[in-house]
């Protein structure tokens, strides 16, 4: 029967359409990720793609290992050697890039002392390591904590009231977790495939007419008398609509992330998974590899696509309406955005709406928490229970409101 | 083998479309005669437990149908007027699909659709897309489905409805012949597509059976006679107010019509034997010609 229900959404023109979407959707996701990578030659042209990766990694495995004393100090003296050579003090770009070119494979370590060497929390300046003439490792590390610390008690700062002494203490306790030295090595085909994973939840926004026709089409079809009028037609039939749709979520949810991880792993290296988030995200308050944050995200992604397409099914089956049933996942993935700022309670439930599980990776980069009786939490990890639990409560409710139709 | 009626009452908001309406249906073909609007189309949804009625029982062999629910639609056919299928299935993955919605095991459902689809003459167009067949066709499947399941109860809305001559006989001949022990009831506006094959009928008017029972019965109650008459045109336009008329013929010096009246309308005119269409007419037609009333 479920066979039946994937035929009936799958090979009308609707069908055919939403999947070529999709397909274009995955493909624009490994274009934007191959593409990411890009590479300046010693003449100062740039090349893009898997061959640009190549040459990256060539050139950032001089510089593997853990971030001491002994790699920062290399890393410092070469850029310093760098700096002062005519082409860096050139007024002329492509000089500058050629210069540029030259910082490529230590470039990460670079940022991570412009970033660690910052004035104040909130400041970045990129050419903050350039002006560094010496660098200690404790220092390095140590600058983390101190400004943040600074950050959250400063009474002009808007930190000081966003979060409670409670949170305040959890953000230190991760930051005092923290494990130094970190390990630096290759890690591009990591960081890109994490960078547009979350492209994928706009799946849900194609889907949906798909998850919404299941329960729609019989009507529109006018097909519907005869289907509630068989004897498994309310019951089983019905079931078998819920179980093609999240089969749908399900199968084209994860063949989707693995063409994307295939081909963006695939084309830029499928090393340095195990480098911490902080080698990129230097401020993120939660101590996990790239590899981690994308498991995280591609895991709660699928849940929060679920939530939603269980959402839309629910919508169209209750009220028997597709256009209503796919502006649900539009309103809940526009709407906040509207809303944000008005209330302080609204932006408290909003953290909590179900497009926090679509995109772990903003989630974890963010200082965004929720204090639930005196207990601090991460939004992403009370939205994975909860929409859980949801999504279980849907899915009954889905064919229990079909069944009951009736055709008058 | 018993479907039973009581007292069933359907409203929508403010219309009464099924009222107060009792009868008992055993084996045997039944005509459901009725204008548009009359209520056939929800009497029928809701013996096919597609809608619950407002008031009143339906019960097959004394239990009631939406308390049988599942064990009641297993003895279930049903072509509903205005009927549709899956646009991209073929014919044979359409018949083979609602024989998994009837429950019919997979071994039994292949023989099943093989023959249902001889019987209907669809063999040909077995492997056609649903969206591509003509409408005579389109009904064929409509029928074919609704028996796949060999339904002790078989309820077909305006079966011929848009289907040409020939089809519609064809069609009265397949109604015959899987009228064997079941109970078959098929409703229509068209008087000659259940005159002849229908044990029962029930003319239905404004929610109500005004009149039931067998084609004989029914002539032999008929509130009016019919009469035929010859008379110039100015006679016809008068006439035509006072009585309901099944029939004008044209003719070299003057009309013939044929008109519904208890007594003898005008002096020359000569009584006839009365028709089903007749008795039709003379309950459901407005004077001065209902076009829903005469063929
Ligand atoms: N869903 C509905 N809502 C409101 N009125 C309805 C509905 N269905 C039918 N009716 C009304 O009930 C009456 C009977 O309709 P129907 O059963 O379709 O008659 P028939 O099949 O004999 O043409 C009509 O007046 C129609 O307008
Ligand atoms: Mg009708």
């Amino acid at each position: 029967m479920v066979r039946y229900e994937l035929k009936k959404a799958l090979d009308s023109r609707g069908g055919k359409v939403a999947l070529a979407l999709y397909l274009a959707l995955v493909i624009l996701m490994c274009w934007l990720s191959v593409g990411s990578v890009t590479w300046v030659d010693d003449q100062g042209g740039h090349i893009k793609g898997p061959a640009a990766a190549q040459k990256l990694r060539q050139a950032q495995s001089q510089w593997e290992g853990f971030v001491d004393q002994e790699l920062l100090n290399r890393v410092l003296q070469e850029n310093q050697r760098i700096e002062s050579t005519p082409q860096a003090q050139s007024q002329d770009v492509t000089q500058r890039d050629i210069a540029f070119g030259w910082k490529q494979g230590f470039a990460p370590i670079r940022e991570m002392i412009s970033d660690s060497y910052r004035d104040s929390f909130r400041d970045y300046d990129y050419y903050t390591a350039d002006r560094l003439t010496e660098i200690d490792e404790q220092t390095f590390y140590g600058n983390r904590i101190r400004l943040l610390e600074q950050w959250l008690y400063d009474e002009t700062d808007s930190a000081f009231t966003r979060f409670s002494e409670e949170e305040k203490q959890y953000i230190l306790e991760q930051y005092r977790q923290f494990q130094s030295p970190v390990y630096f090595e290759y890690h591009e085909g990591w960081y890109w495939l994490l960078h547009n994973t979350s492209w994928l939840s706009y799946e849900i926004l194609i889907l949906s007419f798909l998850l919404a026709g299941l329960f729609t089409n019989e009507r529109k079809w006018k097909a519907e008398a005869v289907y509630l009028s068989t004897p498994l037609g309310r019951k089983m039939a019905t079931a078998a609509k819920v179980k093609a749709g999240i089969a749908l979520i399900t199968l084209l949810y994860w063949a989707a992330i693995l063409v994307y991880s295939l081909v963006t792993l695939g084309c830029l290296g499928a090393q340095g998974g195990g480098c911490m988030i902080q080698v990129r995200s230097w401020q993120c308050m939660y101590n996990l590899s790239i590899a981690h944050v994308w498991v995280i995200q591609v895991v709660c992604g699928y849940l929060g696509q679920l939530f939603l397409g269980l959402l839309v099914m629910y919508t169209a089956a209750r009220f028997d309406s597709a256009p209503l049933a796919v502006s649900v996942p539009f309103l809940l993935y526009f709407l906040p955005g509207f809303l944000e700022g008005q209330a302080d309670w609204l932006d408290r439930l909003l953290k909590l709406g179900p497009t926090t599980l679509t995109d772990g990776y903003s989630q974890i980069r963010s200082f965004d928490l929720v204090t639930v009786f005196g207990k601090v939490f991460p939004p992403l990890q009370l939205c994975v229970p909860v929409y859980l639990a949801l999504s279980l409560v849907l899915i009954p409710a889905i064919g229990a409101g079909f069944r009951r139709k009736q055709i008058a | 083998m018993e479907l039973k009626i009581t007292h069933l009452t359907k409203t929508f908001d403010k219309t009464t479309a099924v009222d107060q309406v009792s009868y008992t249906l055993r084996p045997g073909v039944y005509g459901l005669l009725g204008v548009n609007g009359a209520g056939k189309t929800t009497l029928m949804r809701m013996l096919t437990t597609l809608i619950k009625p407002t008031s009143g029982d339906i019960t097959w062999d004394g239990e009631d149908i939406f308390q049988m629910d599942e064990q009641y639609r297993k003895r279930l056919g049903y072509l509903p007027q205005d009927y549709g299928a899956y646009p991209e299935f073929t014919v044979q993955e359409y018949l083979s699909y609602i024989c998994v919605l009837k429950g019919i095991r997979p071994a039994a459902a292949g023989r099943k659709v093989k023959q249902v689809m001889e019987q209907m003459g669809l063999q040909k167009a077995k492997n056609k897309k649903m969206k591509t067949l003509s409408g005579g066709m389109k009904r064929r499947a409509g029928i074919a489905q609704a028996v796949l399941n060999d339904p002790e109860i078989l309820i077909l809305d305006e079966p011929t409805a848009g289907l040409d001559p020939r089809e519609r006989i064809h069609f009265r001949n397949l109604i015959s012949e899987m009228a064997q022990d079941r109970i078959v009831l098929l409703s229509t506006h068209i008087v000659s597509d259940v005159a002849s094959i229908a044990n029962e009928i029930m003319l239905m008017k404004d929610g109500r059976f005004i009149s039931t029972g067998t084609v004989e019965a029914l002539l032999a109650g008929s509130p009016e006679k019919a009469w035929t008459c010859r008379c110039t045109r100015s006679q016809a336009a008068d006439l035509e107010k006072r009585y309901k008329v099944a029939n004008v013929v044209p003719g070299t010096n003057g009309l013939t019509l044929r008109l519904l009246a208890k007594e003898r309308p005008v002096e020359d005119a000569v009584l006839e034997e009365t028709t089903l269409e007749d008795v039709f007419l003379s309950y459901m037609g407005e004077r001065s010609g209902d076009a829903d009333g005469s063929l």
